[in-house]
């Protein structure tokens, strides 16, 4: 996508609405901004900079090239020049620059540090909210400098001065409270799931199960819980694809969720809502722990959990699955009976979602899955998928309705990628993703449909 | 005379070593406690050496990113690795400025000397003055190359707008400060002027801790107190990358086997008892 | 905290006009959130939907399934949209007086 005119605070409007201060109580922070918040926050500065080498190298290394400058979907969709990876991590830089290098703190503005002011507090409460996180940026810069451990490590700091946004905090303490995103508890999830169980009943005739909580079997699947909301197809292909196997599986009400958004808050919170899954697997008895269609799920799951809250020695492989590689393996063993003219007719085309791609290395597996079972798949256009995918423009906590100008802005480069490739159905696992192209669609009034890779897997497998 | 600019290169030099030596050592020191390599990644030693080689040599998220910013940026770095090599390895002091010193001095010089001339004279067979002609051309068109791609690249930062909007008078400054090292350098080469033996022998002599008197030329002093301003600005500033850091980078550093082998955070000691 | 007026009465609400408290839910205030939302009238429909959300979210605690939503109104998607301009997750909640379901919605 061609990169737009500079249109300085074109985003500069778009705000998420803050946590209040029950919900930022409930989460351990600061209730409202404290008279202090300037000296608390740069001694969380001061402390990240010495526990996080990324940051302190990030900030450090720029010599602003501008490599990076047209690669953000955020700033290709609204031009707002603080969208830039670069321009966004200054944000941060300038006021490293002058409370923590030498040269700012003799020189100042010669230097180009600035004091942390209110309005620069403002700034990061707004750009460091307009960041998905998505990594494109640092595939493209010569030092690997990663904006997600900037805009994290930003996320952190306002965190301890007590800002926040409602949407991440909410999610966050239903997570650690009743255990999933949503807010699923267990007599409801329990009742999904025997309403899915009919629902299956009656498109395959087959008594296939959807187990909650069940002791000793040997897969603990851990879905996002929007595939008990939302997604319901993608629940159910769950099932069938394990009852095709014969592998006796569970999902756990109290794990309920893949999701971290603990991950978009601060560090505490990643632990802790990482914490639940490594729990209910090790309570539950089971043998192999795999992660259901979710992108972030899958980085905090594959790259963090051993060291957060391991060793997973207790399990027979010890170390999370995700569902697509699972399916590659036992497809490759033939195990699976596949029939690809379920899939006949829709042109479909694979979207992947940032964390499987640049934080998670699951690239290949959903493309060997859909070029079995559907001979419509094609791809996107080379620059825009695989490790330089573009985000979908809602991630890391930016699905919310008060931002919604600016998401339909992130997304655009992603749009035009899938109109070229002249698909009808997008394939995805990511729960987040699947939420926002739908919305995506109906504003670019595109006539498309947004589907699981496991869904289309599921309507191929012949029990 | 002018023994005081050998005494101010020895100072900046100081402050180069140590202030890079310092900076480094703090990037090595912070904890990096997740695995956070971009993917696909390789999962073992012997990928990550070839990616960092790629970054480090070929540039080559750059070359993804923007190949009309990777020519001027490549172009560049090579010429200065060559003209570095070309006032250190022997092309400007070559055998004979050795004999003028003794012991550890000399020794030294030859050294400095051997790691040079293999790229020049030792290995083509020419005769000193051919050589001295050879290393003035050839020199002076690297010199060139590394100007014409610090105009490039001064250019794109005062015309393009995204890059125009993210520059800071640092970037500006870094890259004066290299434009006119290189051009005094080069006037020296080809206004004449300067006395080129006294200038090998300072440059030995400097190497070889033995200082010997500066030519009393205006071009050359510049020349010496520019790289001194340099050496003394790279620590403090975001010249600082010439210490490598991509190859401190997590993203680019770290194998990406989270899941071969539990990778213990360093600095959070909950982790390490995480389950127990 | 944001409040509204609704038959006369005031209530608090979120940012996004959700009810604080889903104890204070009646049909007088269905009809009220309704105006919030651009539906003039509410039709039988409108009432299927918002009363089966109700009883879910009273005995649940949460909302149900978009797909369980469908099934057990026997109304399509589509027609949820039809009435809910804003959709089943946001309008729909919002008049049955429940949180708006967040997550990856």
């Amino acid at each position: 996508m061609q990169a737009p005119p500079l249109k300085p605070n074109a985003a500069a409007g778009a705000h998420h609405h803050r946590a209040n201060p029950t919900l930022l109580a409930a989460l351990g922070l600061p209730t409202e901004v404290p008279a202090d918040w300037r000296a608390r926050a740069l001694t969380k500065f001061d402390e990240l900079l010495h526990t996080r080498r990324s940051l302190k190298l990030y900030l450090d290394t720029c010599v602003r090239c501008g490599a990076c400058t047209d690669k953000c979907p955020f700033f290709l969709g609204t031009g707002d020049p603080n969208n830039m990876p670069v321009a966004r991590a200054e944000l941060l830089r300038k006021v490293y620059r002058r409370h923590f290098t030498a040269a700012g703190k003799l020189f100042g503005p010669l230097a180009a540090g600035e004091e942390l002011t209110d309005a620069v507090r403002e700034q990061w409460f707004t750009y460091f909210y307009q960041c998905t996180e998505c990594r494109r940026c640092a595939v493209f810069c010569p030092f690997g400098v990663d904006t997600a451990e900037i805009t994290m490590a930003a996320r952190e700091i306002m965190a301890s001065i007590g800002l926040a946004t409602k949407y991440v905090s909410e999610v966050v303490d239903k997570a650690h409270t009743i255990g999933n995103n949503i807010g699923i508890p267990e007599a409801a999830w329990r009742d999904t799931c025997r309403f899915l169980e009919e629902e299956l009943k009656e498109q395959t005739g087959a008594d296939i199960k959807l187990p909650v909580n069940q002791a000793g079997a040997e897969v603990l699947l851990v879905p996002p819980s929007a595939d008990l909301f939302t997604n319901t197809d993608t629940m159910m292909a769950y099932g069938k694809f394990f009852h095709a196997l014969g592998v006796s599986w569970t999902t756990s009400s109290y794990a309920s969720e893949a999701g971290n958004f603990g991950m978009f808050l601060n560090y505490e919170h990643l632990k802790k809502v990482n914490r639940r899954i490594v729990d209910a697997a090790r309570q539950l008895g089971v043998r192999r722990l795999v992660m259901g269609e979710c992108g972030h799920a899958w980085r905090a799951a594959q790259a963090f959990t051993d060291t957060l809250n391991g060793p997973l020695d207790f399990l027979e492989k010890p170390r999370p699955e995700h569902i697509l590689e699972y399916a590659v393996r036992v497809i490759r063993q033939g195990r699976l009976k596949l029939d690809k003219s379920a899939n006949d007719g829709l042109a479909v085309t694979y979207h992947d979602p940032c964390n499987l791609a640049r934080a998670g290395g699951i690239i290949e597996e959903p493309r060997e899955i859909l070029r079995l079972i559907a001979r419509g798949f094609r791809e996107m256009p080379a620059d825009t998928i695989r490790e330089k995918t573009f985000c979908c423009g809602a991630g890391a906590g930016l699905l919310t309705d008060e931002i919604m100008e600016t998401r339909f802005a992130g997304v655009k480069p992603r749009i035009e990628a899938f109109c070229a490739s002249g698909a009808t159905h997008l394939a995805v696992p990511c729960a987040i993703c699947k939420a926002q192209f739908p919305v995506a669609f109906e504003h670019y009034r595109i006539d498309a449909q947004v589907v699981g890779v496991m869904d289309l897997l599921a309507k191929a497998i012949v029990l | 005379m002018q023994l005081w600019l050998s005494l101010l290169l020895y100072l900046a030099a100081a402050v180069f070593l140590i202030g890079l030596g310092w900076r480094l050592l703090n990037w090595l020191r912070t904890p990096v406690p997740l695995k956070i390599p971009l993917t696909p990644g390789p999962a073992d030693r012997r990928g990550v050496l070839w990616r960092l080689g790629g970054e480090l040599f070929a540039f080559r998220a750059l070359w993804r990113a923007d190949r009309s910013l990777w020519t001027p940026a490549w172009i560049f770095h090579v010429a200065l690795v060559l003209l570095l090599i070309g006032h250190f390895g022997g092309l400007e002091t070559p055998r004979f400025a050795c004999a003028t010193l003794g012991g550890m001095q000399a020794a030294f010089c030859r050294v400095a000397c051997d790691v040079g001339l293999p790229f020049a004279g030792g290995l083509t067979g020419m005769s000193m003055a051919q050589f001295g002609h050879f290393e003035d051309i050839s020199g002076g068109l690297v010199g060139a190359v590394a100007i014409a791609a610090l105009l490039w690249l001064l250019l794109r930062r005062l015309l393009a707008e995204r890059v125009r909007s993210i520059s800071t008078f640092s970037d500006y400054f870094a890259l004066l400060l290299l434009l006119l090292i290189i051009v005094t350098g080069n006037d020296m080469r080809f206004m004449g002027g300067l006395n080129i033996e006294q200038a090998r022998q300072f440059v030995a002599g400097w190497l070889a801790l033995h200082p010997t008197p500066a030519p009393a030329d205006p071009v050359f002093t510049m020349h010496i107190l520019l790289v001194c301003a340099l050496l003394i600005y790279i620590p403090f500033s975001k010249l600082v990358h010439i210490g490598g850091a991509a190859l401190f980078s997590p993203t680019l550093n770290q194998r990406n086997n989270p899941r071969q082998r539990r990778y213990t955070g360093p600095w959070d000691k909950t982790n390490a008892s995480a389950t127990a | 905290m944001p409040a509204i007026t609704l038959a006369g009465k005031q209530f608090d609400v979120d940012e996004n006009g959700f009810l604080q408290d889903p104890a204070q839910w009646s049909d007088e205030v269905a009809l009220g959130l309704a105006q919030t939302e651009g539906i003039e009238k509410l039709t039988d429909e409108h009432w299927k939907v918002v009363r089966y959300l109700r009883e879910y979210y009273m005995k649940f605690h949460v909302a149900p399934s978009i797909r369980m939503l469908c099934k057990q109104t026997g109304l399509p998607l589509k027609q949820i949209y039809q009435l809910f301009p804003s959709g089943p997750a946001k309008g729909a909640c919002k008049l049955a007086g429940m949180p708006k379901p967040t997550g990856c919605v």
